[in-house]
């Protein structure tokens, strides 16, 4: 029996734990790690469930190729000549831009380092993007544009010493565990202040001090009405304002169209309401804002990401330890592949394709020329541009579109315009069956490399066992496909080596080595050698300078509820599954918690419709219809549905809506119309 | 039985590792966790002064096993001899407690009875025990009387070793070059550390100290609210089914080979909603204060029906597990006040 030191593979809490192997190689468990500075000796269930998908009969274990409709099994030769062939092929023919790259939030920095490079380098595309697309590309751009970084400001510690805590759109407890009870920890011991913003009853709405249940997608008159609220009552951080903001006026204006009982009115509450949770932000001394996708997955994510910015700058709850704006990732390493440009416009470390020097930087870095200056196609405009013919080829790794992208009907054309599919997984998918090549990949628990949590923490992965059947690493992958394109730029000996390589290029990982983050990693910004990292960012004066007041005006929701679709349709996860359920659901004890696609409905509706708990029922929208099980439950605020993402047979996908932010191309999934029959 | 005396421990576990798999204690941030012990190896070797953060329970009865297969029977995985050195009082207890379980008439479980039977197990006193211990609550100590094949005390100068059974007394025959006679003066300071400990124990919590028999305020405690009150902070990660070192539910599910079926058996736990899910989907306990209230049901109620002894041997894993924060003892002790209302 060894135990191996390695990090959570499922949401961006970060969690280090202990892999138990047998002494026959085979995982047996997981024990958590009492160094580690989240962990602290704990797990989520989610976390203690982690080694159980990674031996399972359906693991993907030999490369495949498509021969007359058929996929049959091939050597790693024939495959991956194939891609290489085919690309290039693809690409004479249609030019650089034909081909389409999805990187991983699921794989490591390194992986994601070398997609972006292969994108990039090698098939000189910026057709490079991946699942933070459809996640918190809002915060990304958001927070850049406003602090000038576009990543959680503060530390999962921090959320131990507020004085009072906004979550709004995170169902911490279920999401991000760990996080949620220190939440729960600071509220019930120190008495910290609880603000619940969410129109789902969730725990911790049950524990808050005041719990708003506004329409969704409702965010930014929300947001607006507050600090309409803290202006004309004189609560803002004059100071604060004085020395580190720009544009306040501005805010000013557009926030004097808020008052309560407008803001009210628009989101379906009281004015009191409002009034209430501007005090007590306001009040507080260390204020903290925490978020998630019920902010940054609507047509105006980007608005309300600023608008939780523009608040933090407002009340001068930025820059401290127990304050900031605080989103809060999904998944493992969705930070890291930001960090490392597997994304359309930004090289790694958000350094900007347009940038001549920039480009100049890495052309010289990577021994190449001529990289392309124009940002590519993102996850969701490179489905669009498939389903209307103009992308020929899409190289996905560790990527399920078909479950994980809005409109289901929609990617599914996509996919059978394609002309060349490469999918590169763990697990067969619903997407892997529109592949023409599979690759099988190792496992987090097969590999070396490193993740980056959602505090910015860079932390290692570590090889506990080796790769099942003939699979191979992600980066082992990539490097032999650069090759065989005739690039020799991706050679490297281990993981460890492309990390050297990621540091010199990008100055926010500058100092971070694979000797630096054994026991518990280090947080970025981290410039060089010596630099202890960064807890907190923005300390006395932010990354773009002065923090700028970005007002937005309230925008409804693309889809709203009418009389023949009267149901608001908000989408998720639940607790025992994550994303689009190859592992989770492929983990017995998880997938036994929640085994049937289900919708909640709220005990009102249920009622009036004659819906009882557990019957079976259609879901439907102006995409399609889903059989899901019924959970009539108080979470559920009457009128609106909630349907999590992670089943195969009622894909709640298949109902979402393909409506995106205008500016981070992020889907509305908060938001489309629905309505409901019996299916019994 | 046997008590020698050594001074260095190192040679007595050399000697061990020469037969059989070894597993000691090793340091792992504040508490200790146990690793394979490398035979020859320069690693200082860590005496734990308290339990190890994990289990003993997962060398006898694993997370996941695979427990038949089907068309064909397969043979069954070797189990080796092994020793754990480093046992405490309550983790022996908590070994008792699961024998009752898996050697029970009709019920015999081959699996952990063959891994029993390999084990060696060397326990060790407590010394400055944690703030989570317990086990004085619940009947246990500082030191083991029996359960152990060897034990070992520390004392200033060396190591006092005591043989618990017939395998204990062939180890230290065997390798008697290895002992001397025990000092005098070591067996006092052995004595004197041993009440020390235990008054520190006590002492740490008087303030929980149970106003009647555990049974009796838990078995009154079914109107209780403090259950739904605890359960507002839990985030069901189920950490205390996983690391209490009694909990012995499993579940044993099927999975699809490439050509044969497996029934594996998997740690259950009964935090769990669909723990209690009947066909059809009801479900008795669907309220989560209802779950947590089963398990205590479970741990001092219907255990001792059926086997005569309470499930909680006072280890404090669960304490320091718990991401929700929530603290047997107080629970215990809040469930002991309301019962000394209601009287």
């Amino acid at each position: 029996m060894k135990k191996v030191l390695t990090t959570c593979p499922y949401c961006g809490t970060g969690c280090m734990f202990y892999l138990v192997v047998d002494d026959d190689g085979t995982l047996v468990g997981v024990e958590p790690s009492n160094e580690h500075v989240v962990a602290k000796g704990q797990l989520c269930v989610k976390g203690w469930n982690a080694y159980h998908f990674v031996n399972h009969p359906d693991r993907l274990t030999q490369p495949m190729i498509r021969r007359n409709g058929k996929m049959e099994p091939a050597s790693w030769d024939e495959a991956l000549n194939l891609v290489v062939s085919k690309f290039k092929e693809t690409q004479a023919k249609h030019g650089n831009d034909s081909v389409a790259f999805f990187s991983s939030a699921k794989t490591t920095n390194e992986e994601n380092y070398l997609m972006m490079k292969l994108a990039r380098a090698v098939f000189k595309t910026n057709n490079v993007d991946h699942c933070a697309r459809l996640c918190h590309s809002s915060t990304v751009l958001g927070l850049a544009a406003t602090f000038g970084s576009g990543a959680m400001t503060n530390s999962i510690s921090c959320m131990e010493q507020a004085d009072c805590i906004l979550v709004t759109g995170s169902n911490t407890t279920e999401q991000h565990p760990l996080i949620g009870s220190r939440i729960i920890e600071n509220v019930t011991n120190n008495g910290a202040k609880l603000i619940v913003a969410d129109n789902r009853k969730i725990r911790l709405a049950r524990l808050a001090d005041i719990h708003v249940r506004w329409k969704n997608g409702t965010d930014v008159a929300f947001l607006n009405g507050i600090m309409n609220v803290i202006i004309s009552e004189g609560l803002e951080d004059k100071e604060f304002i004085k020395t580190r903001t720009e544009n306040y006026e501005e805010l000013k204006k557009i926030i004097a169209d808020y008052p309560p009982e407008r803001a009210a009115e628009i989101c379906g509450i009281t004015p009191k309401e409002i009034v209430d949770v501007a005090r007590m932000f306001a009040a507080a001394d260390k204020a903290m804002i925490v978020y998630s996708m019920g902010i940054t997955q609507h047509t105006h994510g980007v608005d309300n990401v600023k608008s939780c910015a523009n608040l933090a700058m407002l009340t001068g709850n930025i820059g401290l330890p127990g304050t900031g704006v605080n989103p809060l990732r999904g998944q493992n390493n969705v930070q890291g592949a930001c960090d490392m440009g597997a994304l359309n416009g930004v090289f790694s470390g958000y350094q900007k394709v347009v940038d001549p020097t920039t480009r100049e930087k890495f052309e010289k870095a990577w021994s190449v020329e001529n990289l392309p200056a124009e940002p590519g196609l993102t996850i969701t405009t490179a489905i669009d541009a498939a389903a209307e013919g103009k992308l020929k080829a899409l190289y996905i790794m560790g990527e399920n579109p078909m479950m994980s992208d809005p409109d289901q009907n929609h990617v599914r054309e996509a996919m059978e315009k394609l002309e060349f599919i490469v999918v590169q997984d763990i697990f067969p998918t619903p997407t892997s069956e529109y592949a023409d090549v599979i690759l099988p990949a190792a496992s987090y628990a097969e590999k070396n490399g490193t993740f980056t949590s959602t505090e910015r923490r860079v932390q290692p992965v570590r090889k506990a066992i080796e790769p099942v059947g003939q699979s191979r690493t992600d980066w082992e992958i990539l490097c032999d496909v650069a090759q065989r394109a005739g690039y020799d730029g991706m050679k490297y000996n281990s993981a460890s080596e492309i990390m050297d390589e990621v540091a010199t290029v990008t100055p926010i990982y500058g100092g971070v080595s694979y000797e630096r983050i054994d026991q518990v990693g280090l947080q970025w910004p981290c410039l060089d050698k010596d630099h202890p990292g960064t807890p907190v960012l923005h300390s006395g004066k932010f990354a773009r300078g002065l923090g700028m007041f970005s007002p937005a005006a309230y925008l409804p929701s693309k889809e709203l509820p009418d009389e023949q679709y009267p149901f608001v349709l908000s989408t998720g996860r639940c607790y025992f599954h994550f994303h689009t359920g190859t592992m989770t659901r492929r983990s017995q004890m998880l997938d036994r918690e929640e085994r049937f696609p289900y919708v909640e409905i709220s005990i009102e509706d249920a009622k009036e419709l004659g819906i009882y708990d557990r019957a079976w029922i259609y879901v439907a929208t102006r995409r399609g219809e889903v059989k899901v099980m019924a959970h009539v439950t108080d979470v559920a605020k009457k009128g609106v549905l909630f349907m999590p993402f992670h089943f195969e047979e009622g894909p709640a996908n298949l109902l979402t809506i393909n409506a995106l932010d205008p500016i981070a191309k992020i889907p509305e999934y908060k938001v489309c119309a629905a309505k409901i029959r019996s299916a019994e | 039985m046997k008590t020698v005396f050594t001074s260095e421990l190192k040679p007595l576990l050399e000697a061990f590792a020469e037969q059989t798999e070894l597993y000691v204690p090793k340091k792992s941030g504040e508490y200790y966790t146990y690793t394979k012990y490398k035979a020859g190896s320069d690693e200082p070797l860590e005496f734990n002064n308290i339990r190890t953060c994990t289990t003993v329970k997962e060398f006898l009865f694993p997370v996941c096993e695979l427990a038949a297969t089907y068309p064909e029977p397969t043979e069954p995985k070797e189990i080796r001899q092994f020793a754990v050195f480093g046992l405490k009082d309550c983790d022996l207890h908590s070994m008792a407690v699961l024998d009752k379980v898996f050697f029970e008439e009709d019920f015999r479980d081959a699996l952990y009875i063959k891994r029993r039977e390999k084990m060696f197990t060397i326990s060790s006193d407590c010394f400055d025990p944690a703030e989570t211990c317990f086990c004085t609550l619940f009947g246990g100590k500082s030191f083991a009387e029996k359960g152990f094949d060897l034990n070992v005390s520390k004392v200033q100068d060396g190591f006092i070793i005591e043989a618990g059974s017939e395998k204990g007394e062939e180890f230290i025959s065997k390798n008697s070059g290895l002992f001397s006679e025990v000092p005098a003066a070591a067996l006092t300071q052995r004595d004197e550390g041993r009440v020390e400990t235990e008054k520190q124990l006590k002492q740490n919590n008087v303030k929980y100290k149970l106003d009647a028999d555990v049974k009796e305020i838990v078995e009154s405690s079914q109107d209780s609210e403090a259950y739904d009150t605890d359960s507002q902070s839990c985030v069901e990660c189920q950490a205390c089914t996983r690391i209490c070192p009694t909990c012995h539910c499993f579940y044993l599910y099927d999975t699809k080979q490439s050509d044969y079926f497996s029934k594996m058996k998997m740690w259950d736990s009964c935090i769990r909603c669909s723990y209690a899910t009947v066909a059809g989907g009801e479900n008795p306990r669907k309220v989560l204060g209802d779950r947590i209230k089963h398990r205590f049901m479970h741990k001092f109620v219907y255990f001792m029906d059926r086997y005569g002894t309470n499930m909680c041997v006072g280890c404090g894993r669960c304490l320091e597990t718990c991401i929700g924060g929530t603290d047997t003892r107080e629970l215990l002790k809040k469930l002991s006040d309301e019962f000394k209302t209601k009287k």
